[in-house]
């Protein structure tokens, strides 16, 4: 074991242990290295520094000194408006179209000396929707009745008023009258005659279904899409949305949700109307009365190709798919089928020339459920 | 982790993104058609080009008979001859489709005759002009002169089938009640005539009065009711030998209304005696009889479902004719009609789908359809008495007796969607009409 030389300590060396050991003692009590609070550190500036010089300058330039302001005695609360007296709701020209009340009226402000009273709107918003009178121009002398509870107002189009007194009341405008709906092709029977009860058919050129949504550009766990989806491209594509720009880790994905877009983005430019006059135009030429109540049951479809002038190749019609019916029954279906579709394109369907790839294969499923017993 | 090396996958990836592309170029455009028109569809038919000389006079004739068939059945409207551009002048000479589309021909029936001695030979094919193709096979039938209308009868029912998809019924006759005489003195005789009103014969003299003929499944035989003792019985009578026997006959009891089971071994018919009418099944080759319904009501026209297995019948059991359904081998009958007004002759469709019937109210008289459940009933035609529907072969068309006032009694025919609604030419007045099943 080696051994340890004492050595005496001095005064100063006493000292010097005496205040080390004071300072540490003070820091361990003290808690001098703990963090300071952040919120009570001092918010440092940047400050210019100027010369004693360059101050006096600037005190010999300003202004006399002004008198040092009185105190300011606290600000009084700001006088609330008293709630104006709820009163029958005064009618307002013009009506606007309420549906349904206003929960919250914000305070009215000082009354207004109202202006020369107008005749009075034919709808009267309902009393609690305005709990509070709201500075209307223009009063009415008398106020409408009241609508009965329950029942709901019809949205109206609230027409552009003058605010000046002198404006002149413009009546609703009439709205056209639409052609009844024509019946679709039925039997009147001698027997019977078309019920006014009966519901109204659609017209034939009524569009069969809305227009089906677009399908999500980047749902990777779409599936593809279907058929029917496929049949209906909306007239202007949705744009693929540009990728994020994530990290590196995210760039496959990124890429397969791309690539996933664009395979279930539905083929763009064919407008719907095209669509719709090649179906209304085909529709005109299924004469379905030959065909018999079996092959009124018959779900067919047909595909064929056009020309670039859309006319119809006769010899690339063929039957893609049948459900119902006997052979004799769907191969009188697809006879008429295929008659519609040939002699109704042979002065060719007009579709765009440009497009010609959007409508160059067709596939035309004919479903005569509605026309049968007709 | 795995590190991928991101350039193989993106470029995988990136050709993956152009193959849509091309495919969309070979993705069709969809469109569904559910509305259509209903229109006779015009069709053209030549005379039948005669390829002899003895020919010659069936040619036109043969055409002739098709035609009225066709045009007949209102699905389809015939363009005169005078307006025709195209002119066959071989049965396999190519057609030259163009003249025909300039007549808006939608169907093109060519035909050609030949005969020797006392046989005839008829060949005919139908084309589709707008397509330009030719539908089906050609088809050549011989027989003997003296059925040459039979021959064109076939000929339109394979027409009609290719055309509709479903069997015609042009082959086949009606027997009906042909009257005569004045309204309190009728002389009313069992008859035959082919579908089209032709070759009308008579199979009763008419010394006793006839009532209710009905064919048998193959066509050969016929039921009926004569009065012939003053009382109703049912005769039973061979169509070409014109022989007859007295079947289910019962002293002191009427039975009338029969009709054939569908396989043709029994009748099922209705027997009154002691002031109640009920449903009774007879076997026809040994004479077994058995009852059906027990009532105390009148039960009556009875008729069977095609498969044999149910009955259809009129009954008063609730105060009011309406019809009902029953198993034919027991169990309760359901009534079927729900509407308002009184049901009677109700007739099982061929098809098996439909029950056609006769429907009285407000006045009015009625032949309607309905479901075999009563669901969807159909009144096709209205007018002062129509009654005593009976379908065709294929179950298309029904055929009935209208009797106006200040008019004879006649046959009519609609279709079962309520269209072509005409009168069956018959020599005079006709009443009580049942179709045959198509001729073997």
């Amino acid at each position: 074991m080696a051994r340890v030389a004492q050595i005496p300590l001095n005064t100063g060396q006493k000292a010097s242990l005496v205040l080390h050991g004071g300072l540490i003692l003070w820091v361990l009590v003290f808690d001098l290295f703990q963090a300071p609070d952040s919120s009570l550190m001092p918010a440092a500036t940047e400050v210019a520094i100027i010369s004693a010089q360059d101050f006096a300058e600037m005190l010999s330039a300003a202004p006399p000194p002004a008198p040092a302001p009185e105190p300011v005695p606290a600000p009084a609360p700001a006088p609330v408006p008293e709630p104006a007296p709820i009163t029958p709701p005064a009618p307002i020209t013009p009506p606007e179209p309420i549906s349904t009340p206003a929960p919250v009226t914000p305070p009215a402000p000082p009354p207004e000396p109202p202006q020369a009273a107008v005749v009075a709107p034919t709808v009267t918003p309902d009393a609690s929707l305005r709990p509070v009178q709201r500075p209307a121009e223009r009063v009415a002398s008398e106020a409408a009745p009241t609508p009965t509870p329950g029942v709901t107002i019809a949205p109206r189009d609230q027409a552009a008023v003058a605010p000046d007194a002198d404006a002149t009341i413009t009546a609703p405008e009439a709205q056209e009258a639409t052609q009844r709906e024509a019946a679709a092709t039925e039997t009147v029977t001698e027997a019977t005659t078309i019920s006014e009860t009966e519901p109204a058919r659609r017209t034939a050129t009524a569009p069969e279904v809305s227009l089906r949504p677009r399908q999500r550009p980047a749902r990777l766990a779409e599936p593809a899409p279907t058929p029917a989806a496929a049949a209906a491209p909306s007239p202007a594509p949705v744009p693929t949305p540009a990728p994020p720009q994530g990290p590196s880790a995210s760039a496959v994905n990124d890429a397969l949700a791309q690539a996933l877009a664009g395979a279930l983005e539905e083929p763009a430019g064919l407008p719907q109307a095209e669509i719709d006059g090649l179906r209304l135009n085909i529709e005109s030429c299924w004469n379905v009365g030959l065909l018999s109540q079996e092959a009124l049951g018959v779900v067919l479809t047909i595909a064929f190709e056009m020309t670039p002038d859309a006319r119809p190749v006769p010899a690339s019609i063929r039957q893609v798919a049948a459900q119902g019916g006997g052979l004799a029954a769907q191969q009188a279906a697809f006879d008429a089928g295929r008659q519609a579709i040939v002699q109704c394109g042979v002065n060719g369907y007009g579709l765009p020339a440009n497009l010609f790839e959007q409508w160059r294969l067709v596939e035309i499923t004919f479903n005569p459920a509605r026309m049968s017993n007709r | 982790m795995t590190q991928i090396s991101r350039r193989p996958v993106l470029s995988l990836l990136a050709g993956f993104a152009l193959a849509p592309k091309v495919a969309l170029a070979q993705t069709p455009l969809r469109i569904e058609i559910t509305e259509g028109v209903i229109e006779p569809v015009p069709y053209a038919i030549p005379d039948f080009i005669p390829e002899n000389s003895a020919g010659g006079q069936y040619a036109a004739a043969l055409a002739r008979v098709i035609a009225n068939n066709l045009t007949g059945t209102g699905l389809l409207r015939e363009i005169p001859s005078t307006a025709h551009i195209g002119r066959i002048t071989s049965f396999d000479a190519p057609v030259q489709f163009p003249d025909w589309r300039a007549i808006n021909a939608r169907a093109l029936i060519t035909g050609a005759v030949r005969v020797n001695g006392q046989q005839i030979t008829v060949k005919f094919r139908l084309f589709d002009v707008v397509s330009g193709q030719q539908l089906g096979d050609g088809l050549q039938l011989d027989g003997r002169t003296d059925a040459w209308r039979r021959m064109a009868h076939r000929v339109s029912d394979q027409v009609y089938q290719r055309l509709t998809g479903e069997t015609g019924y042009f082959d086949s006759r009606v027997v009906f009640i042909a009257e005569s005489g004045p309204r309190e003195a009728r002389r009313k005789q069992v008859a035959i005539m082919d579908q089209d009103g032709e070759n009308v014969q008579f199979l009763t003299d008419g010394s006793a009065l006839a009532i209710a003929p009905r064919f048998s499944p193959t066509g050969d035989r016929i039921l009926f009711t004569s009065y012939e003792t003053g009382f109703p019985r049912i005769y039973l009578m061979d169509v070409a030998t014109r022989r007859r026997q007295v079947v289910g006959d019962q002293p002191g009891t009427m039975t009338f209304a029969p009709r054939f089971s569908p396989d043709g071994g029994s009748m099922i018919y209705s027997l009154s005696v002691d002031g109640s009418t009920d449903l009774y099944m007879l076997n026809i080759a040994n004479g077994q009889r058995w009852q059906l319904t027990q009532s105390g009501a009148i039960d009556t026209a009875p008729s069977f479902a095609p498969d044999g297995t149910r009955i259809v019948f009129e009954s008063d059991r609730s105060g009011t004719s309406q019809i009902y359904v029953m198993p034919l081998q027991g169990g309760a009958a359901t009534r079927i009609s729900q509407g308002q007004g009184r049901y009677s002759t109700p007739v099982w469709s061929p098809r098996g789908d439909l029950i056609a019937f006769t429907k009285s109210h407000n006045g009015r008289f009625h032949i309607g359809v309905m479901r075999t459940d009563g669901s969807n009933e159909r009144l096709l035609t209205a007018s002062y008495l129509d009654e005593g529907p009976t379908w065709s072969p294929n179950g298309r068309v029904i055929m009935f007796t209208r009797d106006e006032p200040g008019t004879n009694p006649a046959l009519m025919s609609v279709d079962i969607t309520g269209r072509n609604l005409r009168r069956v030419p018959t020599p005079g007045a006709a009443s009580d009409p049942a179709w045959s099943p198509l001729l073997p």
